[in-house]
């Protein structure tokens, strides 16, 4: 035998030859110094290219959240992805989705009359224990909200919404498993368990659809259902590309749009009521501290109220009352226009076109809420009255960090400009910083927001 | 059905995100690649290899993403970082230290050539050989050789950034 190459010596160190092949390697190398030295090197070689690639999962994650719990949603979100530069934490507005739910579900259990149709509350039952479970494994709630109109509207045909309200079943079919994934990580994995039960999830929900698919809805949906069903793979037999999800999550999409928009504005409104409740109240912690209880209370009854054996909405995420308040009386506080002067920087730098910045001269920090891509669960910032609006494209937006301070953004496709800043009566200091993906340059000065009048 | 999609998940769902996350350097990205890619596992009917399978998948998943999107991802990702920048307090000299060596790390990783690098990582998530031919369209008799030299370069290139990072705080503290 010829001395082994290196390519057999990390295969048997892998394990991946053959007894027959092995056994000649073996009896080889223990004749052959040289190959002696050469599997320690290999050796040597495997345990640090080990330890080089651990060092890699040194990665800070759970910045963003994953995405929702059900399949529908995932579909339709791998269509807006393609749009939407990025998605943030809410932590407000899922707490203010959060308070609607529960009180939604808690309206049902202690009126279980029905508005209008006579099989209407079936439906809003089904949905709300969809939604609450949903919130409970911190679903965007803006896209989880979509899942409630869908649901008691039978006209408006969706995955969801074409199960039949009366069918006992149903319920049983649309409610997320809980998974063993969520119950078996600790919170120190919180981020993948999050994830573990959301796609756990869409296998319960598409499982439970997929038979009913050819029985009842093949007929309505024909062409989604066939999409669902049928193996995607392209030439290579395993890989198809996102044309066909973008298709049905168009279709998928428009169904929803109208009952997305209803659901945002009145999730806002509640947020704004939220919003006013505790500006006025002076005992404020312990009117939210009341939030927080009742939405346990009211999980546990919507979690019985879908025959769940646990109650997920205990873990639903409302903030700690503090934060709360903090974040309010911030808002409050840093509300306004401003006029903006930072050192250190040129037109320029500001983007890589070098056409006008992406920050207004004078700005204004709105209370409203933006309800499309990143502005989505944000306060708008925009130019201030007088000032030029924002070119196409550019979005702006403002939220608290907690310590008293505020991040403002404005950023288009390919560059952004972020001030972080103290948040004070007068004048708010701090730094900011800019990028632009085109010129790959990151570059940090520091700002003043004066304030000024908005007019 | 319903046992199997369970299990597919339960049982790869770790590794994948562990694999991903490596290659991409970051985790939020590795999430969704691999939320996406149980996703479409669940429309298969049938999958003969399922490793083979969803690292073939999550390797196209990214591949596609990364040709189509490449500046908006940057984009994303450098928004992201600054999001992070908010939630790590000042980080403590240990935690500088490993991301010293993560950032290393992906630089190494980054240095080898494509089939290397996702050979390499395949195989640390525990890929057979013919596994990782099947995902990378190689002939099983090819793994150990694209392997070992993965690995030589790997080590080469982490040395020499090694080096030139004590070389560089040598020249400072001078």
């Amino acid at each position: 035998m010829q001395h082994p190459d290196e390519g057999t010596i990390h295969a048997w160190l892998d394990g991946a030859l053959s007894p027959a092949e092995a056994r000649a390697f073996e009896d080889h190398v223990a004749g052959c110094t040289e190959c002696e030295a050469a599997v320690a090197a290999a050796r040597g070689l495997l345990a640090a290219s080990s330890r080089i690639l651990s060092a890699l999962d040194n990665v800070p994650a759970g910045v963003v959240p994953t995405s929702g719990g059900t399949l529908a949603e995932l579909v339709a979100r791998s269509s807006r992805d393609t749009n939407a530069p990025g998605r943030f934490r809410a932590t407000r507005w899922r707490a203010a989705a959060a308070l609607v739910v529960v009180a939604g579900a808690s309206w049902l259990v202690l009126h279980p009359q029905p508005r209008s149709v006579s099989d209407v509350t079936t439906s809003e039952q089904k949905a709300v224990a969809v939604a609450v479970d949903s919130v409970a494994v911190e679903t965007p709630p803006p896209q989880v909200a979509a899942v409630i109109p869908q649901s008691t509207k039978p006209a408006a045909p969706s995955k969801l919404s074409s199960a039949p309200g009366s069918d006992p079943t149903a319920r049983r079919k649309l409610v997320p498993r809980p998974t063993e994934t969520v119950a078996s990580r600790g919170d120190s994995l919180a981020s993948r368990g999050r994830l573990g039960s959301s796609v756990g999830d869409q296998f319960g929900v598409a499982q439970t659809q997929a038979p009913s698919a050819n029985e009842s809805r093949s007929a309505a949906m024909p062409r989604v259902a066939a999409e669902v069903v049928a193996p995607a793979r392209d030439a290579a037999g395993n890989v198809v590309t996102t044309d066909m999800m973008e298709r049905r999550a168009q279709s998928l999409a428009k169904a929803d749009m109208r009952a997305l928009r209803q659901e945002t504005q009145s999730v806002e409104k509640d947020q704004a009521a939220i919003d006013s409740v505790l500006a006025a109240d002076s005992a404020r912690s312990t009117q939210v501290q009341s939030y927080a209880t009742l939405g346990a209370a009211s999980g546990g009854s919507a979690a019985k109220m879908r025959g769940a054996t646990s109650a997920p909405s205990a873990q639903a995420p409302l903030p700690p009352a503090s934060r709360l308040l903090d974040a309010s009386s911030t808002i409050d506080r840093a509300a306004g226009c401003y006029a903006i002067e930072m050192t250190g920087w040129s037109p320029e730098d500001q983007t890589d076109r070098g056409t006008p910045s992406l920050l207004p001269a004078r700005i204004e920090l709105q209370r409203a809420i933006g309800l499309s891509g990143d502005e989505r669960g944000n306060r708008l910032a925009r130019p201030a009255p007088g000032q030029p609006g924002l070119s196409p494209g550019v979005i702006g937006f403002w939220k608290p960090l907690g310590g008293d301070r505020i991040r403002v953004t404005f950023a288009d496709d390919t560059s952004w400009v972020a001030l972080t800043l103290a948040v004070a009566p007068e004048s708010m200091r701090g730094p900011a910083r800019t990028y632009s993906a085109s010129s790959g340059r990151l570059r940090s000065t520091e700002v003043e927001a004066r304030r000024i009048l908005c007019r | 059905m319903d046992d199997d999609a369970g299990r597919l998940f339960r049982t790869y769902h770790a590794t994948l995100v562990r694999y991903l996350t490596r290659r991409l350097g970051d985790r939020d990205w590795a999430e969704e690649v691999a939320q996406e890619t149980f996703v479409r596992a669940l429309r298969q009917r049938t999958i003969a290899n399922e490793r083979a399978w969803l690292f073939t998948v999550a390797n196209n998943l990214v591949r596609d993403e990364a040709r189509r999107d490449a500046r908006r991802r940057r984009h994303l990702v450098l928004l992201r970082a600054e999001e992070r920048e908010r939630e790590l307090a000042e980080p403590e000299p240990t935690s500088m230290e490993r991301a010293e060596e993560a950032a290393m790390a992906r630089k190494a990783v980054d240095a080898l050539a494509e089939r290397d690098r996702l050979a390499l990582l395949m195989r640390e998530e525990g890929l057979d050989y013919p596994e990782i031919a099947e995902a990378l369209g190689l002939s099983v008799g090819s793994i150990g050789t694209t392997l070992s030299r993965a690995r030589k370069r790997l080590v080469e290139a982490y040395e020499a950034l090694q080096k030139k990072s004590a070389a560089g705080e040598g020249h400072a503290a001078s």
